[in-house]
């Protein structure tokens, strides 16, 4: 369920502006990381952004939290520079390596980024035990770092970002590690954040991920934007979806409802739906005219055809 | 908007300072000590008092001299650059921390906690060794760490690996000065520009109870803490990532 607000706000939080990011080798050749990338992100929506190895993420996020600075063009946090927004404001962040020095217990450390988080002393007790609670490592909280599982490890690492009632929250591969139990109720824990005011942005490999999650989705590739994904409406931008159905009885019906779809194998074939909607009432209307499937799965996810399409205009 | 409470944090880093440095320097310092402990007991006790030359106050300058200079380096370096390679800094400025301020605070913290464990060890080996000027060695080492630390500090917002370098300084600018002081010529006007190590060399007197040249005590601390305030200003801006 989306909290009210979320997506017609229209305050933008985080801006780049034609940003490039140009790192030099030890020997001083120049690799660019950004190219030209331009991109708004708005209060009150969950943000994604996907890409593969190596496509710039990193340095995307890196630029957000002002720990890079772009070689030209501009980022802005809420009008301001990125260092200047989180000096002054802070921004829940989930890193995709949780590097936290080992010997430090997990309750210890989320003491200590609570403090960092401005989080007041009598407040400070009540906050490392609810964020314990939140994620689930009550039995682990007096455990070394060193001592955890890397689930457990991401766990933490979860409740020190979310230690904060900060207004932008990014979460780089938030779920990397967790078992599927966590990783939904990760997803609750995304749901729960969000508010009209604030942006969420999660970088992820995991398409599926950012699809039941985020309302757009930037596809970035060797640095640039391919293309921005509006999540509710993927299915009719990628031109449909491709299903596989196996068909146990009545293939000829299904061939006559269906002529473009293709046959893989014996009685399984693929076909495009232009939605989810509309395939539903033709498979209805065949079931009740005796065919019987017995299967349909999606190929793939609308998400995932849209980052096929984007990343493979550029291989 | 929000602060972080980086006072608070200080015992935090306090802490850090004697898990993760105090105590190694605290072993090398006793073994150190152990050694001159047993060699002074031999002597009686009328022999075991420090005369300017003589050989209980070359024993406590040497001993002294090696543990501050121990304790100095381990307890100043890679300050930055640690938290730099090891990716510790993402989380920890993600809040609502300054870096100048959170590194100036943490060389602070290091500064105390490398007193407080000097004065400690100075105060034991006199009540079991040889009455020596607690306080002297302290001044002493606060110089050190205010000299070496200092350029440390700078070398590390720059690079991960600030030890070596700074130990490379260290040495080359001993060699340019004892050069220098026999042969004159470029090599004392580069002496000059270079860390005042032999300076610091000079005022470890203060720790058998002579008196330092004060121009020497000015020099050192002024280099030390032009390097440390050109560091603070590095952080400012410079990358946090490398």
């Amino acid at each position: 369920m989306r909290a009210a607000g979320a997506g017609c706000a229209s305050a933008i939080v985080i801006e780049f502006n034609n940003v490039s990011k140009v790192y030099k080798t030890i020997l001083g050749r120049p690799v660019k990381a950004v190219e030209d990338f331009s991109l708004r992100i708005n209060a009150g929506e969950v943000f994604g952004i996907a890409g593969p190895n190596g496509a710039g993420k990193s340095t995307l996020v890196a630029m957000m939290l002002g720990f890079l600075k772009p070689t030209s063009g501009s980022v802005t946090v809420g009008g301001q520079s990125p260092r200047q927004y989180v000096e002054r404001n802070g921004i829940g962040y989930l890193s995709e390596l949780i590097a936290i020095p080992p010997r430090w217990r997990a309750a210890k450390a989320l003491e200590r980024f609570a403090v960092l988080a401005g989080v007041e002393e009598p407040e400070l007790p009540g906050a490392v035990d609810a964020a314990v609670d939140l994620v689930g490592i009550g039995e682990h909280r007096e455990k070394r770092i060193k001592a955890l599982s890397k689930g457990n490890l991401q766990r933490v690492g979860i409740a020190q970002a979310l230690a904060q009632d900060a207004d932008v929250f990014i979460l780089d591969e938030p779920t990397h590690g967790l078992d599927p139990v966590w990783t939904q109720r990760f997803r609750d824990i995304v749901a729960a954040l969000r508010r009209p005011n604030r942006a969420i942005v999660i970088s992820s490999h995991n398409l599926d991920e950012l699809e039941r999650l985020a309302d757009r989705v930037a596809i970035i590739d060797h640095g640039q934007l391919r293309r921005t994904v509006e999540m509710r409406g993927t299915a009719r931008e990628s031109g449909g979806l491709t299903y596989q159905v196996t068909v146990v009885k009545g293939r000829e019906k299904f061939a006559e409802a269906f002529p473009r779809a293709t046959s893989i194998r014996d009685g399984e074939f693929e076909i495009v739906a232009a939605d989810l909607d509309s395939l539903n009432d033709e498979l209805g209307r065949l079931m009740v005219d005796g065919v019987v499937f017995g299967r349909i799965a999606p190929c793939h996810s609308a998400l995932e055809q849209q980052f096929r399409e984007a990343v493979g205009e550029t291989q | 908007m929000k602060r972080s409470r980086l006072l608070r944090y200080a015992l935090y880093q306090l802490s850090d300072y004697f898990w993760e440095r105090g105590v190694m320097v605290a072993a090398i310092a006793l073994l150190n000590l152990a050694s001159s402990v047993i060699s002074l007991h031999n002597l009686s006790p009328e022999e075991r008092v420090i005369v300017p030359g003589n050989e209980v106050a070359n024993a406590v300058l040497i001993t002294f001299g090696t543990i501050m200079l121990l304790a100095v380096v381990f307890s100043s370096q890679e300050l930055i650059g640690r938290s730099r390679k090891l990716g510790h800094y993402k989380l920890i400025f993600a809040k609502p921390a300054n870096p100048a301020l959170f590194y100036g605070q943490l060389f602070a913290v290091n500064f105390l906690g490398t007193i407080i464990l000097i004065t400690i060890l100075a105060g034991v080996f006199s009540a079991v060794a040889t009455p020596v000027s607690v306080w002297g060695i302290a001044a002493v080492t606060a110089c050190g760490f205010i000299l070496l630390g200092g350029i440390g500090f700078l070398v590390s917002a720059f690079v991960n690996f600030d030890s070596l370098l700074v130990m490379g300084i260290v040495g080359v600018s001993l060699l340019v000065s004892a050069y220098g002081e026999a042969h004159g010529g470029i090599a004392t006007t580069v002496a000059k520009v270079l860390p005042p190590v032999r300076q610091m060399h000079n005022m470890s007197v203060v720790m058998i109870g002579l008196d330092a040249n004060i121009t020497d005590v000015i020099w050192v601390l002024s280099y030390g803490t032009g390097a440390f305030i050109a560091g603070l200003v590095a952080l400012h801006f410079r990358e946090l990532a490398d």
